[in-house]
């Protein structure tokens, strides 16, 4: 009887303390950010902006409010993310959280240590979501793309980054992977870089120290086709009779390393596959025209490629990671490229693309 | 013997001898070993999980030959005056030692991840409390509680194994470095024996099972060992095939970092990797219970009647060591290089020195036993 009483006493003590509600607060009472903006401030501080959904929005308003009045922001300068925290909740009647966190938006005028360093102080707090998707912008852009199609305030870039059908090119870097190839010798890390259209479809580069390169689209193309994230790309291109387009390519890319005096040869195979969408009227499919088109969808991709390697050797970045995939096959050279974080320049390309085209449309 | 030495069968000695091991500080791990070797860490795993099989085996050969119902009770056959006094107590303490620091950090890390605001003393105090609870039954009792709730940590393991392995990039950053050094392969030796370190329950247990052969309890208590030593290399994969060995060893506990990535938006729960917390809290629990059922037991099992409530009050005991100990623990920073620097090579010592002692002390009254049969 006794040891029942106990047990009794022990469950319901246990039962109140693990359930870890002690401390719960009303979702009313929290100010639950979902996204966070990094900006370049004066006197060597940042501004930071936290973006709060709008709770007064309804169902029946949405299609007659401009996004701007879908969140409400918070903004300070603060040398650092603990400081810029303190600061905001002291602006806030609320609790502020960042355990909802979608995404952090970084300036593009931010140097990479200055990216670095918050990245580290974000990836140190345990609370923070480390699934966050990461992104730079132009400084000049302040109001938040959002998506007007859904009934709550929905920030566009996340759900753009979730969908991973709607992505020609898959361009999302979670925190937690750029904070890995943050410490990861042998890569440069890469951020997408958002417009105000929005759109989403270029990259930016960060060196090992100073201002991020811009990859263009183009070479953002190349990028993917050579680290695998192509999804669903398309490609137009002219021939004699007139346009060619091939649409939903996927590809595949196999990268094989070595070190040659001092120079890095990449030796990569890559095979793509998509679909005719697009031929000239006048002009009759057969399977040497056929193997004409596919040969030189070959050579676009083959040249987007060529030139993303050729700016990376020029900025000296690897955004590809392939230092890093050679020094994980070849942990004993990494001692050797240390001043270098691990990457080696100039990389040797030897590129030999092979393209599919299985699906040509239901006419000739 | 008493009341509460009715057999385990086979089965529940396994899962017994396997939670003793492993499941307290496996949220630590591969931490240190990465930092320190790399890709090459797999070598110091096998040598550990080596030594750790090695050393189960002799401790199931001295319960096999003296045949004395507990730890404590071998001793006092093999090394009267010395045992008592000198090997159990060290023996005890070094592992309960060793599971207080592993459960301070376990309570950091529940603070650093999960309650920020709770006091990390309540999460201890809440986690001794249920271990209490389970160690003061019989053997039966807390073998029926691990052979249930085991396999369902396993079991949590393996689906959110499965969801994180999407995140699985770096299969190539498995492959050892040829440039292989001793000093760091000791190191990492010495320093992440504490998964392992059980303070010789075994030898407590091993005589509860009615074996058809001596050699099924060799092979089941190996078996016990090997299947942790699995676990470990499993984990020892995710995390270098997820984060690479720069992410690994950047990260205090890189296991909950790479679980706490499983995230299911259109689930009803979203951060499904948390369902680990309660795997590991559940296995930390049963860990420490299993610990402070057998030193319990040896120490009461002489003491006739046994009364329940001495047994309550030395479990209680060695819950308060336990509690206390933490208390001393300042920071994460500082239990780490207490137990990576000092305990865990301090442990690695004495069991290794110890141990075969015993063994050998242990084959000679089994020789003289016979000899004064025959």
């Amino acid at each position: 009887m006794r040891k029942k009483v106990v047990a009794g006493l022990l469950m319901g003590i246990l039962t109140l303390a693990l359930t870890g509600c002690w401390d719960q607060l009303s979702l009313a009472d929290r100010a639950s950010a979902l996204v966070m903006s990094v900006k370049p401030a004066s006197n060597h501080r940042l501004q930071w902006t936290f973006y709060f959904p709008n709770p007064g929005i309804t169902l029946s308003s949405i299609s007659n409010i401009s996004s701007t009045q879908q969140f409400y922001t918070a903004s300070t300068t603060a040398v650092s993310l603990g400081a810029a925290y303190q600061k905001v909740q002291v602006q806030l009647a609320r609790d502020l959280y960042l355990g909802q966190l979608e995404d952090v938006v970084f300036s593009q005028d931010l140097p990479a240590q200055t990216v670095n360093r918050v990245i580290n102080a974000y990836n140190r707090d345990g609370i923070l979501p480390k699934t966050v998707y990461l992104l730079a912008e132009p400084t000049a852009v302040t109001a938040l793309p959002t998506t007007l199609q859904e009934p709550v305030p929905t920030v566009y870039f996340t759900k753009y980054f979730e969908c991973r059908k709607c992505q020609p090119v898959d361009l999302s870097q979670p925190a937690w992977q750029v904070w890995d190839e943050i410490h990861t010798p042998g890569i440069s890390p890469v951020l997408p870089y958002g417009t105000q259209r929005p759109s989403i479809s270029e990259l930016l580069v960060y060196p090992t120290d100073g201002m991020p390169h811009l990859l263009n689209h183009s070479m953002t193309l190349g990028w993917a086709y050579l680290t695998n994230h192509i999804r669903k790309e398309s490609l137009s291109f002219k021939v004699r009779e007139g346009l060619v387009s091939m649409s939903g390519i996927k590809s595949h890319a196999k990268v094989k390393l070595t070190v040659k005096d001092g120079v890095l040869v990449a030796r990569v195979k890559i095979h793509a596959e998509g679909a005719l969408t697009q031929w000239p009227d006048n002009a009759a499919m057969t399977p040497r025209e056929l193997k004409l088109v596919q040969s030189l969808a070959s050579r676009q991709i083959l040249h987007t490629c060529l030139r993303t390697i050729q700016f990376a050797n020029q900025t000296r970045i690897d955004p590809f990671g392939w230092g890093r995939d050679y020094l994980f096959r070849h942990p004993q050279a990494g001692i050797t490229n240390e001043k270098r974080r691990g990457m080696i320049w100039p990389i040797e390309a030897h590129i030999a693309v092979t393209t599919r085209i299985p699906a040509t449309g239901v006419s000739p | 013997m008493n009341k509460m030495a009715e057999p385990i069968s086979p089965g529940q000695y396994m899962w017994l001898v396997a939670i003793s091991v492993v499941a307290g500080g496996i949220y630590l791990w591969p931490q240190y070993l990465v930092t320190h070797m790399g890709s090459n860490g797999i070598y110091a795993l096998f040598t550990t999980t080596a030594i750790a099989v090695g050393v189960t085996l002799l401790e199931v050969a001295i319960a096999l030959n003296v045949g004395q119902p507990t730890f404590l009770a071998s001793l006092r056959k093999i090394l009267p005056v010395l045992g008592i006094g000198f090997v159990f107590p060290i023996s005890v303490l070094v592992c309960l030692v060793t599971d207080a620091i592993i459960l301070a950090l376990y309570g950091h890390m529940m603070k650093s991840y999960f309650y920020p605001l709770t006091p990390i003393l309540a999460v201890e105090v809440c986690i001794v409390g249920i271990a209490w609870w389970i160690a003061i039954r019989t053997l039966s009792a807390v073998a029926r509680s691990v052979q249930f709730w085991f396999p369902i940590i396993l079991l949590l393991l393996v689906i959110i194994m499965a969801f994180s392995s999407i995140h699985l990039r770096f299969l190539d950053a498995l492959i050892p470095s040829p440039h292989f050094f001793i000093a760091p392969w000791l190191n990492s030796v010495a320093s992440t024996w504490f998964l392992y370190a059980n303070g010789s329950v075994v030898v407590t247990l091993t005589p509860h099972v009615e074996w058809k052969r001596p050699r099924d309890a060799y092979f089941t208590a190996a078996f016990a060992i090997l299947g942790q030593g699995a676990v470990l290399l499993v984990f020892y994969v995710i995390g270098l095939a997820t984060l690479g060995p720069n992410g690994v060893s950047h990260l205090y506990w890189p296991l909950v970092y790479i679980f706490s990535l499983v995230s299911v938006r259109t689930f009803f729960f979203k951060g499904i990797g948390a369902f680990v917390i309660m795997a590991w809290t559940s296995s930390i629990v049963l860990y420490l219970a299993v610990h402070m059922f057998c030193f319990a037991w040896s120490v009461t099992s002489d003491i006739r009647p046994p009364a329940a409530m001495l047994r309550w009050g030395v479990v209680a005991a060695a819950g308060g060591l336990l509690i206390g100990a933490t208390l001393f623990v300042p920071s994460v920073v500082q239990a780490r290089e207490v137990l990576f620097h000092w305990v865990t090579p301090a442990t690695l010592l004495w069991t290794l020195l110890v141990v075969p002692v015993e063994w050998f002390l242990s084959t000679r009254y089994r020789r003289r036993n016979r000899e004064e049969e025959m």
